[in-house]
């Protein structure tokens, strides 16, 4: 076994190799053994540097490298189900009694947002993100009672929360955490991990690339890491738990979305809000699993008195009565086109002289062609 | 659907009419049109080898959209100039392919006659279909129970159709006249190329029963007049059609009554007509007294003067009595002169003569009405003579 001495950080160094690798030193690279030794020891504020000379020092001493134990690992055996038969969470559904609902899904009418899945929520700073996601958990909590709901907030303090509450006092029922008070911990993955698995039907995380920050900040984490573990852990969350994830991710200035294509991709909603060209604000879903039919659809909204979000109704629907005008007039405007070609550019039928019908030879594609190149 | 004075009957005879009746369009590249020496004779071009027919202004709505002189174009077909103008027309096609590579063009052919009518941009294309107006203007009806549909106009030569709908509600204004009520609406214009909307008004001249159109346009078919609502569709994607379909729904909330129109009704009522334009109304109405007989055309005449612009002997008869010639008056000279009648009165006048069965027969009473459009107008253009005449004592 190695010998305990030197400072607090070396004795702590010295003691995981005891513990984690009964006094020997895995064959490996240096970083990934410190990788590991940060996961497993969170707590410790130990660099690279200082874990690297304690390193040198054990072998020094005549320590040997030794190769590590193959893991014993039982071969996974691929279990086909049929769909019938396998076992679901309870995906629940959950209403705000807005206008809102019918975009989150539209396999039951009237909508409503469906447990088991992940939503991404983006829009540029200002724009009213949480705003708006405060007051649809605020709509649930009023609609659902019994309905377990959690916003996690990664960027306000209580001094935030406190004017926010004053501005909109629906949110006060909101159940909040504050992750705030758990960054000087070094745990706050441990925390993040009990939120998502906890007893909750719909979770707010506010916001999601604030908290890949504080993990790489806290945790010496990498992007990467970071990004995998949390869409991981989000997507597991709602996989077993059924909870509804709602996360916000920011925009560039510039309208781009910030975060990896994994996380579009991986997850079941992707809503927009914004701004129009008059400073409108409005909700469109870019994507969703459960609700297709939403999908593209501006629903404009503003604040009331009490700082509660009001969808504009009329015009939403006002927007699908335009959309249906648009659509068929696209269909209408195509047959006009298809009706000069047929006078003008389709092959003519002509009687010859020996009254014998031929077919004038087709023009039409030359047309075409130049126009496809182009297109 | 709601009442209308079209019936649904025949509402939807006349989408169904005018659906058959639309133009159809396509966009070819410029490139692609060709010209040869016997176009202008044949009235027919070729569209990637294909010959097709085209109406007789045709090409000199290519010329212009080439930046040809139409003129010129004109003198070349004329004088049988068609290898050079071909030549022209060809040489400045590649030019503008050249210089415009997406260089496109949107052709409208009428289906009926089966050639080409017109041409333009397709940017510039800024027209529903008619099925598609027919259903807005539906969605309209339904949405205002007020509205009904007075007219569907249709010409099969250009493919122009304006549906005029109707606001139910009368409108009365200070100053017109406790017996005089307006009724407003709008146009919805179909054009080859543009969807439009402008508004009209009609008076209802209670106090004999009779209900007189101004005609079509703000008043007496008069489209300089500035309180006139128009506005067009931008295109025909959902924000356009929103944007228009909303326009629609402000001036519904307006009562359809144009911005500016009180304003310019209070002018007209307060403001004293000036001796040149009482007798500018008086003479176009008198010029247009029809009778064989040269006795009773001057009776007729005289009751003109008598009866609808009374003022204009009366202040004849004051400048005599302060010792001027009025003949002698030159018609700036006039327009210094006040009379009794207000600018409302004397259109009044020359809309009544211009609308109903006076007695005295006219031979041209639209033109009356317009001229009436005219000078109502004057006031939100130039201004009447004396509108100001006040400033004259500060």
């Amino acid at each position: 076994m190695i010998e305990i001495t030197g400072g607090k950080k070396e004795q702590t160094v010295r003691e995981w190799f005891n513990a984690a690798h009964h006094g020997t030193v895995p064959k490996g690279k240096v970083l990934d053994l410190y990788e590991v030794f940060c996961f497993a020891r969170p707590e410790e504020d130990i660099s690279y540097g200082l874990f690297n000379g304690v390193l040198k020092k054990i072998l020094a001493e005549g320590h040997s490298v030794v190769s590590a134990a193959p893991a014993v690992t039982e071969k996974v055996v691929a279990t086909v189900v049929r769909v019938e038969d396998m076992v679901f969470p309870n995906f629940k559904l959950f209403r705000t009694g807005k206008q809102i609902d019918e975009l989150f899904s539209d396999h039951e009418e009237g909508g409503g947002i469906y447990g088991g899945t992940v939503n991404i929520v983006i829009g540029e700073s200002g724009v009213g993100k949480s705003t708006v996601l405060l007051d649809t958990l605020a709509a649930i909590t009023d609609e659902n009672p019994d309905a377990r709901v959690l916003y996690v907030s990664s960027e306000m303090t209580r001094n935030d929360i406190l004017f926010y509450y004053k501005k909109t006092p629906s949110i006060g029922k909101v159940p909040t955490l504050l992750l705030m008070d758990y960054v000087n911990t070094g745990q706050m993955d441990s925390v993040l991990e009990q939120a998502f698995n906890g007893d909750y039907d719909i979770i707010l995380l506010d916001s999601y690339q604030d908290v890949i920050v504080k993990l790489k900040e806290v945790l010496n984490w990498k992007s990467t890491k970071a990004e995998s573990w949390l869409t991981g852990m989000m997507i597991e969350s709602a996989e077993k738990t059924g909870c509804a994830i709602l996360a916000i991710q920011h925009m560039t200035k510039g309208g781009t979305y910030v975060g990896s294509t994994y996380l579009k991709h991986a997850t079941q909603a992707m809503i927009e809000i914004r701004f129009d060209l008059s400073g409108h604000r409005y909700v469109e879903f870019l994507k969703n699993r459960r609700g297709g039919s939403g999908v593209g659809k501006r629903l404009y909204y503003k604040l009331d008195d009490t700082g509660s979000v009001v969808y504009d109704t009329d015009r939403f629907k006002e927007t699908e009565e335009i959309s249906k005008i648009e659509n068929t007039e696209h269909i209408r405007q195509h047959d006009l086109t298809k009706r000069f070609e047929d006078i003008f550019l389709k092959p003519k039928s002509v009687v010859t002289e020996d009254s014998v019908v031929v077919e004038v030879e087709e023009v039409v594609d030359f047309v075409e062609l130049e126009r496809g190149t182009e297109e | 659907m709601a009442k209308r004075e079209i019936n649904e009957e025949r509402f939807n005879q006349m989408r169904e009419m005018l659906a058959s009746a639309e133009c159809a369009t396509k966009t070819v590249p410029l490139a692609s049109i060709q010209l040869d020496e016997n176009s202008f004779n044949r009235n027919e071009i070729q569209i990637g080898g294909a010959p097709v027919k085209v109406s007789n202004g045709f090409f000199q709505k290519l010329a212009t959209t080439l930046k040809v002189s139409r003129s010129l174009t004109n003198e070349m077909i004329k004088n049988e100039d068609g290898k050079i103008a071909v030549s022209l027309m060809n040489g400045l096609k590649d030019y503008r392919q050249s210089r415009d590579a997406g260089g496109e063009i949107l052709l409208i052919a009428n289906p009926n006659s089966r050639e080409v009518i017109d041409l333009c941009d397709p940017k510039r294309f800024r027209r529903m279909t008619n099925e598609s107006v027919f259903d807005v203007t539906s969605n309209i009806i339904n949405d205002n129970p007020n509205l009904s549909i007075e007219t569907i106009d249709f010409d099969p030569r250009n493919g122009k159709a304006v549906i005029n709908l109707l606001n139910a509600e009368e409108v009365g204004f200070p100053g017109a006249g406790k017996d005089e009520f307006f009724k407003f609406g709008f146009s919805i214009v179909q054009t080859n190329k543009d969807t439009y909307v402008e508004t009209y008004n009609q008076r209802l001249v209670c106090s004999n029963g009779l209900r007189v159109s101004l005609g079509q346009g703000a008043i007496g078919g008069n489209r300089d007049i500035q309180f006139e609502e128009r506005f067009r569709l931008n295109g025909t994607g959902a924000e356009d059609i929103r944007i228009f379909l909303n326009r629609i729904n402000e001036m519904n909330k307006a009562g359809f009554i144009p911005g500016g129109f009180q304003s310019a009704l209070n002018n007209a009522v307060n403001t004293k007509a000036s001796l040149f334009e009482i007798e500018e109304a008086m003479l176009i109405a008198q010029r247009m007294v029809r009778d064989d007989d040269p006795t009773m055309k001057k009776a007729y005449i005289d009751t003109v003067a008598r009866q609808y612009f009374h003022s204009h002997a009366d202040t004849m008869a004051r400048i005599v009595k302060k010792g001027q010639d009025p003949m002698r008056l030159n018609d700036k000279q006039k327009g210094f002169i006040r009379t009794g009648m207000s600018i409302w009165d004397v259109v009044n006048s020359m809309t009544f003569l211009g609308s109903n069965d006076s007695g005295i027969p006219l031979s041209n009473k639209h033109e009356l009405k317009e001229s009436a459009g005219r000078l109502f107008g004057k006031g939100t253009k130039d201004g009447y003579d004396l509108q100001f005449a006040q400033y004259a004592q500060l």
